[in-house]
């Protein structure tokens, strides 16, 4: 009895010789990302279901984090991106995604695309700021066309509480050095108009607003 | 029965190749390469079961709380004396160190909304047990040995956590009873300037590291067992190791309790180990105005808690930032 | 975690007998819920209500408290000190209780953010941490886009963070909210909060979710969640053998395996009995501006 209860907790030769941690669930060389935002590109491909992979990871460690620039093959092509969402754990406070979401953009920083329709984290202003110094592209473009951040949440808030308290003019334009005033387009009621498309690693299909 | 499993056991283990685990523990195995100081004694004593009766026990723990009262209200010599009588700081001399215990772990936050891990370390019922001059001290072993020609500085001896005397041995007593204090379980020895020796049986709290942010180095016990499979149940026969942690922050310190926050979680040992706080002799840390010389004096009117300015209270209203 | 209670040793031979007929309830972090105690009562009389302290109930309104029961972590001073920065942390601002599959809305004040504020809403899939490092995690789906946030219920940029709906739910961790339907885990950002009248138990939601097809992240099928209705008909027949195989009915058998995992009633008394008169204070104060805020706020007017 004894025996065999110890054979099978510990058995002469394990299993499975490996090693194995936890999931990390990181952005490295070949993973494949979403495009979220409206590029031509970023649609054909994500409607094709053949979303754009990594090729390069602009970073010492070659693994992604949230405001890292890579390089992605998409459709035949070459394309930079900016990482805006990871199902990487975070610190605490910064959002964590249910997919890796990136921005295509050109060399210089301006995105492909017109806009993001799906939240983005806060904390990419910092990282984006400090990155655009330093490169000398602007990085920062991205956030004005992206639609809805965390503080777009109180903005829904004061307009539930009444706009006649506070008119809902948008934020000043905050001058600073070569980074644009950020526009504040008004947030849409659902969420942006996508297409029609799937996306592998998740197996629901959106649908338009 | 008994035995038919224990081999299987020994065999099932085998199979597991313990032999790797030892051989790789071995290599880093050194015997302990020290003679110990002339004033270290065995501590330990072998514990008999004494026939004592109900009236001998009781008659020995009044004895016991006498003596600790006695102890506990003996005021600080220091405060006797004449502050006039200690010379003044320089960024030379050595001041005494402190024995703390690490209670825990636990984070605080900045008034960035930076969080910081911190360790906490209590300073358990410090005394100064012996002041040694720098003419009679003589270690046996010396990192320069030029330092033994130069003798300039003193050994203080400081003791934490009073104990039991009769868990101890005799000559360990006898260490203490020379200077009429009752044993201790910890004890040390800090390298000091002769003129911040201070006299024995002061109190060391830990305001004497009052000034907030003024680093510290600090040096723990790291314990770890040397080989797994021996018969080993006293702590004595662990491995001890010291590892040196230096230029550590202090973020908090409540007078209260005497307790210490540190930045880091890096503070050797475990929970309830023992680490040696001195001084920091980096030079960018080191201390530019006075410190608390030769050591703080415990006065009643003391702020509950001192805090560092980069440190949030949490008595304090919620952190809030301004738009630019 | 430390929500159950440790027995004391004449509890334990009785537990051993009572295993055999029914579960193991008291790994339940549930509060004796009424059926319950009507079946316990013929067996034994009153004798657990009248032994326990009251403030006891307080294990599962404020987890955080109790410390974690690794032995080696343990310092009473340190733990005292913890409750009392705990405690001022409290003073200052409201954390109500809440629990796992409740929904939030934190308020922090952010510096990376626009207007420096930022405000999330999202249910509640995880508490976890003692002390000081108590932390959750809120889920939302914004914009077809699952999102979670993990914040710590003591950091000092927390605003605010107020209870939209409290409920329970069937499970501890609702991590299989990230594999099921995103349904589940949608909710509108300008939600009203919902009042329940005062002294009513807190609601549990018997919702079962319904999940998407696999592949999951984890395996659910192998863990014992109430809370999922269609775990089957996604499951092959090689998963339903290697789910028999990995069953480990014996742990709930295991009494050591969980004296290690609580805090002994004796010390939770201790503890509670430290921090109950000012939590009590703090509930009290709560409520009084709650009903201030629901008398005097009148609802917007829309249109």
């Amino acid at each position: 009895m004894f025996k065999n209860l110890f054979n099978k907790l510990m058995p002469a030769v394990p299993a499975c010789g490996l090693h194995t941690t936890a999931v990390l669930s990181e952005v490295r060389l070949l993973s494949r990302l979403r495009v979220v935002d409206n590029s031509e590109i970023g649609k054909r491909a994500m409607a094709e279901g053949k979303p754009p992979k990594i090729i390069c990871v602009y970073n010492k460690r070659r693994v992604g984090f949230i405001g890292d620039r890579v390089m992605v093959a998409i459709k035949g092509q070459k394309k930079k991106g900016i990482l805006v969402g990871l199902k990487q754990t975070q610190k605490v406070k910064v959002p964590k995604f249910d997919s890796n979401n990136v921005v295509l953009i050109d060399d210089n920083g301006t995105p492909l695309g017109t806009r993001i329709h799906v939240p983005v984290p806060t904390i990419l202003r910092t990282i984006l700021k400090e990155r655009t110094h330093s490169k000398g592209a602007d990085y920062t473009k991205l956030l004005g066309i992206a639609t809805s951040r965390g503080d777009d949440m109180v903005a829904a808030d004061e307009r539930r509480r009444g706009a006649a308290r506070r008119p809902g003019a948008p934020a000043p334009a905050r001058g600073s050095g070569t980074r644009p005033g950020l526009r504040r387009p008004p947030a849409p009621g659902g969420g942006g108009t996508t297409a029609h498309w799937v996306c592998p690693t998740q197996h629901y299909i959106l649908s338009t607003k | 029965m008994a035995n038919s499993s224990l081999k299987l056991l020994c065999s099932s283990l085998n199979k597991l190749k313990i032999n790797y685990i030892m051989q790789r523990q071995n290599s880093r195995y050194q015997p302990p390469r020290y003679r110990p100081p002339h004033w270290f004694v065995p501590k330990e004593r072998v514990m008999t079961d004494e026939m004592l009766t109900q009236e001998n026990r009781q008659f020995l723990e009044e004895v016991r709380q006498d003596k600790m009262n006695v102890q506990t209200a003996l005021e600080s010599p220091l405060s006797n004396s004449e502050p006039v009588a200690t010379t003044q700081w320089d960024p030379f001399t050595r001041r005494v160190g402190l024995i703390a215990r690490k209670i825990g772990n636990y984070p605080l936050w900045s008034k960035d909304g930076k969080r910081f891990q911190t360790t906490l370390l209590q300073v358990v019922d410090n005394h100064v047990i012996k002041y040694i001059p720098p003419e009679e001290f003589n270690p046996m072993v010396v990192k320069k040995p030029v330092w033994k020609e130069k003798k300039r500085l003193g050994a203080l001896l400081v003791g934490s956590e009073t104990i039991d005397p009769t868990i101890v041995t005799k000559e360990y007593c006898g260490l203490f009873d020379s200077v009429g204090m009752l044993p201790k379980r910890h004890l040390c020895r800090f390298m000091v300037s002769p003129h911040a020796a201070l006299p024995t049986g002061t109190p060391l709290t830990a305001t004497h590291f009052r000034r907030i942010s003024r680093c510290n180095e600090a040096l723990g016990i790291q314990r770890y067992a040397c080989i797994p499979w021996c018969h080993q149940d006293s702590q004595e026969t662990w491995q001890h190791s010291w590892r040196v942690l230096r230029g550590v922050k202090i973020l908090r310190i409540n007078t209260k309790h005497n307790v210490l926050w540190v930045l880091g979680v890096g503070i050797p040992g475990e929970t309830g180990a023992m680490c040696y706080m001195f001084d920091t002799v980096l030079p960018l840390r080191k201390h530019k105005t006075a410190p608390p010389f030769p050591t703080h004096l415990p006065t009643d009117d003391l702020p509950l808690e001192y805090y560092d300015e980069s440190i949030h209270p949490f008595e304090e209203p919620t952190i809030s930032f301004e738009e630019d | 975690m430390a929500l159950a209670i440790r027995r004391t040793t004449t509890d334990l031979f009785t537990a051993a007998k009572w295993f055999a007929r029914r579960d193991c309830r008291f790994l339940s972090s549930l509060p004796e819920k009424a059926e319950e105690t009507a079946e316990e009562a013929p067996k034994r009389p009153g004798r657990r209500s009248s032994s326990r302290n009251p403030a006891l109930e307080f294990r599962h309104v404020y987890p955080e408290f109790l410390p974690d029961p690794n032995p080696k972590w343990r310092n009473s001073l340190r733990e005292k000190l913890e409750r009392a920065d705990m405690l001022k942390r409290r003073n200052q601002i409201d954390i109500p209780e809440f629990y796992v599959g409740s929904i939030l809305a934190v308020t922090i004040a952010d510096p990376h953010a626009q207007g420096k504020i930022n405000r999330f809403v999202g249910i509640c899939i995880e508490r976890k941490g003692c002390g000081l490092r108590a932390e959750f995690i809120l889920r939302n789906v914004i914009d077809h886009q699952g999102i979670e946030v993990r914040y710590e219920l003591y950091d000092p940029t927390i605003q605010r963070i107020q209870v939209l709906r409290l409920e329970k739910r069937l499970d501890d961790k609702l991590y299989y909210l990230r594999d099921a339907l995103p349904e589940y885990s949608t909710f509108p950002v300008d939600m009203d909060p919902e009042i329940l009248p005062e002294g009513t138990p807190v609601p549990l939601n018997p919702v079962q979710v319904k999940l998407k097809p696999r592949p999951w992240l984890e395996r659910w099928e192998r863990q014992e969640l109430k809370g999922v209705s269609n775990i089957e008909e996604h499951l092959k027949e090689k998963d339903r053998v290697r789910r028999e195989l990995r069953k480990t009915p014996w742990e709930k058998y295991d009494l050591m395996k969980q004296y290690r995992k609580t805090i002994p009633e004796e010390d939770q008394n201790e503890i509670w009995g430290e921090v109950y008169n000012q939590l009590h204070q703090l509930q009290i104060t709560r409520k009084k501006t709650y009903r201030k805020r629901t008398l005097s706020t009148p609802k917007p007017q829309l249109g």
